[in-house]
């Protein structure tokens, strides 16, 4: 276990190490260190989440809040694998440095918008059988797996809206394409859960 | 909504964690000392919520609450009910009868049920996303599966006390009278279950039950008027808990363990 002070948490940083929140996507939203990947703590499903998502060829600090999690999290990522070389003492709380933050959007919103006639960019980042039984409006799917792979082929002039079913997903995708330069993101909050309970149509592949 | 029943087998004793999965916003009732706020905070993280409110139903006299260190660790309220405001030494955010905790579509009505304590709440929980109605009850110590609080835990002090046990048992009646009063389909969660001390031999080892089937098959509600019910109780309670007055009064915060 090693507790890093906001210093030692950069220093890590500036040699190519990831930051990596654990945070709820709606704290991470409101603000983390930049450059920060979002995954959503899990007790039971941390490492299995990881591995879908994250390369075991990288080093990783954590970001977690309450920080008493921090050591916590940490052991259940190395017990999958995963380097982790420590999280921020204290958490978000104790960081010094800028922070970022992601806007946010509701589906009520993104539905007043898409009603309106303008042509948002949406990635549906959930996976493909899913995307398949209904997204929202022509949503392109790029699986949140693989944001590291697929940022490069994006439009880095586009300002594209992050959705997934809740928000888990789209924090998790949205964070890693903007760590790979595409810095031009919103997030839908709520996603396609929320987007269904509204009443508002999803587009079906193929229909 | 996020349900959790989070119990500790060894005392018999139920919190829960509710929370709303649209608003990300929860409620913890009555966290347990011998779980750990860790506990609480992990559900919470790894379902995305921000504990929003901590509330404790009445000051236990059987097991240590975490309630006041969670609330603290976080910065969110505290509630108890305005009646313990005489009894205990720290400040919380009071609760009466008919205030209102909202978390997104998740409403948490306050029913003053004194009689286990002279500070007991019951609180009614409803979802708003599902219906208007009451879905479940938390009875804190007021009312448990197949038997009742007890109106016996008295640490000798009158002030901290506030009523004899006639008098507390007198009170319970019309509490758990007003309770038989919710619609049939409302479900009750418990403090207790099992072998916990703070019930009588009747109490079930299942937490979870409705009024319609307590009304029907709890034993000590079968009674007509306060004094049978009071004799029926007291001649059904199992042995005092174990250090009882101590923990009374550490919750109390009248003195640090």
């Amino acid at each position: 276990m090693a507790a890093l002070q906001p210093d030692q948490f950069a220093a890590k940083m500036s040699e190519g190490v990831i930051p990596l929140d654990l945070r709820a996507p709606a704290q991470f939203a409101r603000g983390h260190v930049p450059g920060s990947v979002c995954l959503q703590f899990g007790r039971q499903d941390l490492g299995e989440r990881a591995e879908l998502f994250l390369s075991n060829a990288e080093r990783y600090v954590l970001v977690m809040e309450p920080a008493a999690l921090g050591p916590i999290a940490e052991k259940l990522l190395q017990e999958a694998g995963f380097t982790v070389e420590g999280f921020l003492q204290g958490g978000l709380k104790a960081w010094t440095g800028d922070l970022e933050a992601f806007p946010i959007v509701t589906v009520a919103e993104v539905h007043e918008r898409l009603q309106a006639g303008e042509a948002l960019s949406l990635i549906d980042v959930r996976e493909d059988f899913e995307y398949d039984y209904g997204h929202i409006g022509d949503a392109m799917n790029i699986p949140h797996g693989e944001a590291w792979q697929r940022a490069g082929s994006l439009d880095k002039s586009t300002h594209y809206y992050i959705v997934c079913n809740d928000q888990v997903r789209s924090a998790a995708a949205a964070s890693v394409l903007k760590r790979m330069g595409v810095t031009q993101l919103t997030l839908v909050l709520g996603g396609t859960v929320a987007w269904s309970d509204a009443g508002y149509p999803l587009t079906r592949t193929g229909a | 909504m996020f349900f959790r029943q989070i119990t500790y087998g060894p005392d018999g004793c139920a919190s829960y964690f509710i929370a709303c999965a649209k608003a990300k916003q929860a409620v913890v009732v009555d966290p347990l000392g011998s779980v750990g706020v860790e506990e609480y905070l992990m559900e919470a993280a790894e379902r995305g919520v921000e504990i929003a409110h901590v509330i404790d139903t009445h000051t236990h006299a059987d097991h240590l609450s975490c309630g006041r260190e969670l609330a603290e660790m976080l910065g969110v309220p505290y509630y108890l009910s305005e009646a313990a405001r005489p009894l205990v030494t720290y400040d919380f955010t009071g609760v009466n009868e008919g205030d209102r905790i909202t978390v997104g579509k998740v409403t948490i009505d306050v029913l003053f049920t004194p009689g286990h304590t002279p500070d007991s709440i019951c609180l009614l929980v409803t979802d708003h996303a599902r219906s208007d109605q009451p879905w479940f009850l938390l009875t804190g110590d007021t009312l448990f599966v197949g038997d009742v609080g007890r109106p016996d835990l008295l640490v000798g002090d009158r002030s901290l006390d506030v009523y004899e046990m006639k008098e507390r048992a007198e009170l319970l009646f019309a509490s758990l009278k007003r309770l038989m009063g919710l619609p049939d389909h409302v479900e009750i969660y418990p403090g207790h279950y099992g072998g916990s001390a703070c019930g009588g031999v009747h109490m079930s080892g299942k937490a979870a039950s409705t009024v319609a089937f307590e009304r029907q098959f709890n034993l000590a509600l079968q009674h007509g008027d306060p004094s049978a019910f009071g004799e029926f109780v007291v001649a059904n309670l199992k042995p005092l808990p174990r250090d009882y007055q101590k923990i009374k009064r550490t919750n109390l915060g009248l003195k640090e363990e």
